[in-house]
């Protein structure tokens, strides 16, 4: 006879009684963890998840699907008070957009996908392609993710 | 369960298979496997072509790290061995004796987890033990005090591999087998690094904070290893707070089994934490493996994102309070705190604190603290303040020789067991440091 | 925020903005007067200016530029260009 023991792994279980968890209204995967699933929101960073999650005593590797329900209705009732996602995203098209409306050499830069702060443009200028654009921060979020 | 093979797979290879040594027969020419080997021709086939390896699932790999295999059919069996009683703990004469372990023990035992993924007992067919000289000398005088209801409060402290561990375990055998309540933290590091979920406990100043889940599992474990003496004895305080309805002479097992919910976690364990400290309980005892790693800041954060120091949390507060010698234990208790050497943060404050303890004992001028290190946490003085520390050290050939004597009847061992070898052993493994002889001894033949 | 600190744009507050004496003339109603044509396109647009009509040196040709309010703590130069843009040959 073998006798064996293992340190307990019950995640799986959890995910088989909770299939999904909605937080702000967007459904994530239970298994998802709590620090990636406020990351996936525009405008929150390691700093601020780091903070909201210690104002609920979320520990740094907790999945979504280990949460009471409790935390997770609280976790949404402090998000819609942030300005994140869609509305953050707004503010910094809005600045671009002021910028290029008034006709000014940066607003110009932005529109032509060019560095904006005097750098050179014969090589390397990947990262101005990439984020000096009008609608910059991308579209909406994929849902279900 | 799968079975012991099917882990192999998840292993990584050892220097010892890569190098193909003539014992282990190679998978690549069949023919020195033994005949009657139905995969022989199976493996021979499939020599060209690469069979897939399927990748572990997820926490596959950690249970395999983690698991604890307390038997093998590989093994031989070794008879002529007692199995160990309390008495033999104690007693001097039977130092250098080996002594299987009963079955009910075993169970207890795995049950709170005193056995370590490194202690190799899957090498052997039962899990045995060598009763050492520093196992009579710390039991006998621990045994003696707590039969006068005295507080025994030992850190156990030595050097790496030289079986600090195992004298734990060997604690724990002793206050189970001796009826006491026996609670263990098998790893204080699980505590500490912010891996497990934590919640802050209402209306604390300073605030505390507990850890649900593992509260949960750890009294369900503590429950089930001292059923037999818990189920004895009757609650005598008021319990209205706590989840659920105990009627007026439920027992203290049923205390324990009360809630199956995280949040109602430590009111129950502190509820039972209370119960026992009344007069006319069994002795507590309460150990605690890596106490240096409970020493320190944890990496926690508070709900205002300060970092959480360890003794905040209730159960190492717990602990500690006990171990410093602020609770009072009127049945007698032994607080042991296991020190760590494998996996260590080395912490200027618990080497003094361990220092003066030991300067205390020995009756030394205490050494005073260094005047030019500012970080010095109070804290850990506070805890550490009053206790004895308990030296482990080396075997001695006799013990040796006895523990070889076993490893060899057990057939992990291909030697001649003599005055020679086992002294060769000896030497080699710095004289005497039990976790080396193991190494240059076993580790050959281990997977 | 002092509300002349975005004058500033980074500039020390012991500096002040980098104020250039124009030859701004106040529109008398009813009359129409000729843009203001300057060459120092460092100078920071204030508040005052706004609704003006300046004439900007690039390096070669005067460009017109309107002051509307969101110009107000930029510089003069931002709003005319000194490049021309490329355009590949055929």
């Amino acid at each position: 006879m073998v006798i064996t023991t293992y340190d307990g792994y019950d995640l799986q279980k959890t995910s088989l009684t909770i299939l999904q968890v909605f937080v702000l209204g967007i459904n994530f995967h239970p298994q998802k963890l709590v620090k990636k699933t406020l990351e996936s929101f525009y405008s929150l960073g390691p700093q601020t998840s780091a903070r909201i999650m210690a104002k609920y005593t979320i520990h740094p590797l907790a999945r979504l699907g280990t949460l009471p329900v409790k935390t997770v209705t609280s976790l949404t009732a402090e998000l819609s008070t942030m300005t994140i996602d869609n509305d953050a995203r707004r503010i910094v098209q809005d600045n671009i957009k002021r910028l290029r409306d008034m006709g000014s050499y940066r607003g110009r830069r932005h529109a032509m996908g060019l560095p904006v702060r005097g750098q050179q443009t014969r090589n390397q200028i990947v990262t101005a392609r990439k984020l000096n654009v009008l609608d910059r921060g991308g579209g909406d979020r994929i849902r279900g993710t | 369960m799968a079975a012991a093979n099917c882990w192999r797979c998840l292993g990584r290879p050892s220097t010892q298979r890569l190098l193909a040594p003539s014992s282990i027969p190679s998978f690549k020419n069949p023919t020195s496997v033994a005949a009657f080997t139905t995969s022989a021709t199976f493996l021979a086939k499939d020599d060209n072509q690469e069979r897939p390896i399927e990748a572990p699932g997820p926490g596959e790999r950690k249970a395999f790290r983690k698991r604890i295999q307390l038997s093998n059919d590989n093994a031989l069996k070794v008879s002529g061995l007692s199995e160990l009683e309390a008495q033999q703990l104690v007693d001097p004469t039977a130092v250098g004796q080996m002594a299987s372990l009963p079955t009910g023990l075993v169970d207890q035992l795995r049950t709170i987890e005193a056995f370590k993924p490194t202690q190799n007992w899957g090498l052997f067919r039962s899990p045995h033990m060598l009763v050492r000289k520093d196992t009579v000398d710390f039991l006998g005088d621990m045994t003696k005090r707590i039969a006068n209801k005295e507080t025994v409060r030992t850190v156990i402290e030595g050097e790496r591999g030289v079986g600090k561990s195992m004298l734990g375990l060997q604690t724990m055998a002793a206050g189970f087998m001796n009826k006491m309540v026996v609670i263990n933290i098998p790893e204080a590091q699980d505590l500490v690094e912010a891996r497990t979920d934590y919640s802050y406990i209402p209306r604390t100043t300073p605030e505390q904070f507990s850890h649900p889940s593992y509260i949960l599992k750890l009294l369900q474990a503590l429950r089930s290893a001292n059923e037999e003496v818990l189920s004895k004895e009757i609650i005598k305080l008021e319990h209205i707070h706590l989840p659920g309805n105990l009627s007026r002479n439920a027992s203290l097992a049923t205390l324990a089994n009360v809630t199956k919910e995280p949040e109602f976690a430590w009111p129950v364990f502190n509820a039972l934490w209370q119960e026992l400290l009344q007069p006319g309980r069994p002795p507590i005892m309460f150990t605690l493996d890596g106490l240096s790693h409970i020493m320190r800041i944890s990496d926690y954060r508070s709900p205002s994102f300060n970092l959480i120091h360890a003794h905040d949390f209730a159960l190492t507060r717990l602990f500690v309070e006990a171990l410093g010698g602020k609770t009072h234990f009127p049945n007698g208790a032994a607080i042991v705190g296991v020190m760590t050497k494998g996996n260590w943060l080395k912490d200027k404050s618990v080497e003094k604190a361990l220092e003066q303890a030991r300067a205390a004992q020995a009756e030394l001028p205490i050494p005073e603290r260094d005047a030019y290190y500012s970080k010095y946490d109070e804290r850990v003085f506070e805890a550490l303040k009053g206790v004895e520390v308990f030296d482990v050290k080396s075997i001695s050939k006799l013990e040796a020789r006895s523990l070889m004597e076993y490893w060899a009847a057990s057939g992990v061992l291909r030697m001649r067991v003599d005055e020679k070898t086992v002294s060769e052993r000896w030497t080699l493994a710095g004289n005497g440091v039990l976790g080396e002889l193991e190494r240059v001894s076993l580790y050959v033949s281990r997977l | 925020m002092q509300p002349t600190r975005c004058l500033l744009k980074g500039r020390s507050v012991w500096k002040g903005p980098h104020i250039v004496p124009l030859p701004i003339t106040r529109p008398v109603p009813g009359q129409r007067i000729k843009p203001i044509r300057t060459q120092a396109r460092s100078a920071t647009i204030l508040p005052s200016f706004v609704g003006l009509h300046f004439q900007v040196h690039n390096g070669k040709i005067y460009n017109d530029v309107t002051i509307t309010e969101d110009m107000v703590g930029h510089k003069l130069g931002e709003f005319s260009t000194t490049r021309k843009p490329f355009v590949w040959k055929k």
